[in-house]
């Protein structure tokens, strides 16, 4: 047999989950400014993460609104990191991406080499997701949306008829300051994604 | 943006210190000073309005970048000064004032040497204007 195997491409990079002993998967966690994607990464990080959180300044008044989170003191300015091992075959690495406009730049470096993603939503202001659901769809990007519950709001299935997710993707509650609950969103992320390439194989035997 | 081009009038003397910068040292393009949440304070005139933004945005990225690292790796918590080289230009920013940060970008060939000199004696000079105060919490519906 000629040796092509080694620099046969595609059919192997987007179906890493079993072939590996320990899945170091990347994941990204993205929204709009201010739904608790830093809050995400600090509850549910094993290590100390690393975040680049800078006080918002005066400057910021009428450009940021966080008249809806108005403990918010700082903000997002490169990304943030944290690490969970989720069993003993499976690591994430997670990204959360900054909310505002004007660091959207970095998001195409975080989706770089990603596998999934979780989209936060708060329901009081879901018009700010349409932008990162977009650009999932566009990356092609399996993704989960997490409700982060500030307040009582519409239920799932209004939300999910809101953003018009298709039905395979999935929706779930969660307290963006609770571990447990955050654990809970990246296991049905990943959860998602085992499906996902298990189908795939089926759907490209049968042409 | 209708507070930062209030400020703008204001700020005509941080202007001319920063188009003086610009001048007296040789290789320099573009000077701006940014708050530490990425938002363009001043900067010379060289600068197109987006590509200010823009500069201000990522240049808030690195700097906070830089402090990550310097907690990890050095002695003391304390922003650095940043450089970045990339084909046809650098990029240099320092500390300014308490919230603030000051950028050069400057030409491939630059002395870096003199231009971080140059750059820190202005924030000594005058960093006690490159300053940006935190916001007051928002009350309800509060616009500027
Ligand atoms: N009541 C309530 N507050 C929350 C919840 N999650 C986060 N918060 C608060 O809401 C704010 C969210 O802030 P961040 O976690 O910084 O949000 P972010 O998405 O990282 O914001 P940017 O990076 O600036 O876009 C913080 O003040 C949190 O304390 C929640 O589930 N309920
Ligand atoms: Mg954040």
């Amino acid at each position: 047999m000629p040796s092509t195997t080694s620099d046969q491409p595609a059919a192997g990079v987007r179906a890493p989950l079993r072939e590996t002993a320990v899945d170091a998967l990347k994941i990204v966690i993205v929204g709009g400014f201010g739904v608790g994607k830093t809050t995400m990464v600090g509850s549910v990080s094993e290590i100390q993460p690393l975040s680049t959180e800078e006080v918002m300044t005066q400057a910021s008044v009428g450009i940021d609104d966080a008249s809806r989170v108005r403990t918010k003191a700082t903000t997002t300015v490169a990304f943030d990191f944290g690490r969970i091992t989720l069993n003993s075959s499976m690591v994430l690495y997670l990204f959360g991406a900054p909310g505002q406009q004007r660091f959207w730049f970095v998001w195409d470096q975080l989706f770089a080499g990603s596998l999934g993603a979780v989209v936060m939503v708060d329901t009081r202001r879901l018009e700010e997701s349409f932008y990162s659901i977009d650009r999932l769809e566009h990356h092609r990007m399996p993704f989960v949306v997490a409700v982060n519950r500030f307040a009582d709001g519409p239920a799932l299935s209004s939300v999910r008829d809101a953003l018009a997710l298709s039905p395979e993707v999935p929706i779930v509650d969660c307290d963006a300051r609770e571990r447990s609950s955050c654990k809970t969103v990246l296991i049905t992320l990943v959860e998602h994604l085992a499906r996902m390439h298990d189908l795939s194989p089926v759907r490209e035997s049968t042409p | 943006m209708s507070t930062i081009d209030a400020s703008r009038s204001t700020d005509r003397n941080l202007d001319w210190l920063l188009e003086n910068l610009r001048t007296k040292t040789p290789g320099i393009r573009h000077v701006l000073v940014l708050t530490r949440d990425g938002l363009k304070m001043c900067y010379t005139t060289g600068l197109e309005r987006d590509g200010a933004d823009q500069l201000a945005a990522l240049a808030a990225g690195i700097q906070s970048l830089s402090l990550s690292a310097s907690a990890e790796f050095g002695d003391s918590i304390g922003a650095g000064q940043a450089m970045v080289e990339f084909a046809g230009g650098l990029l240099l920013i320092v500390p300014a004032g308490a919230g603030a940060h000051l950028a050069v970008v400057a030409e491939e060939d630059g002395e870096v040497g003199l231009i971080a000199h140059n750059m820190n004696e202005l924030v000594e000079q005058i960093g006690v204007y490159l300053t940006a105060a935190p916001r007051q919490a928002e009350t309800s519906g509060e616009r500027p």
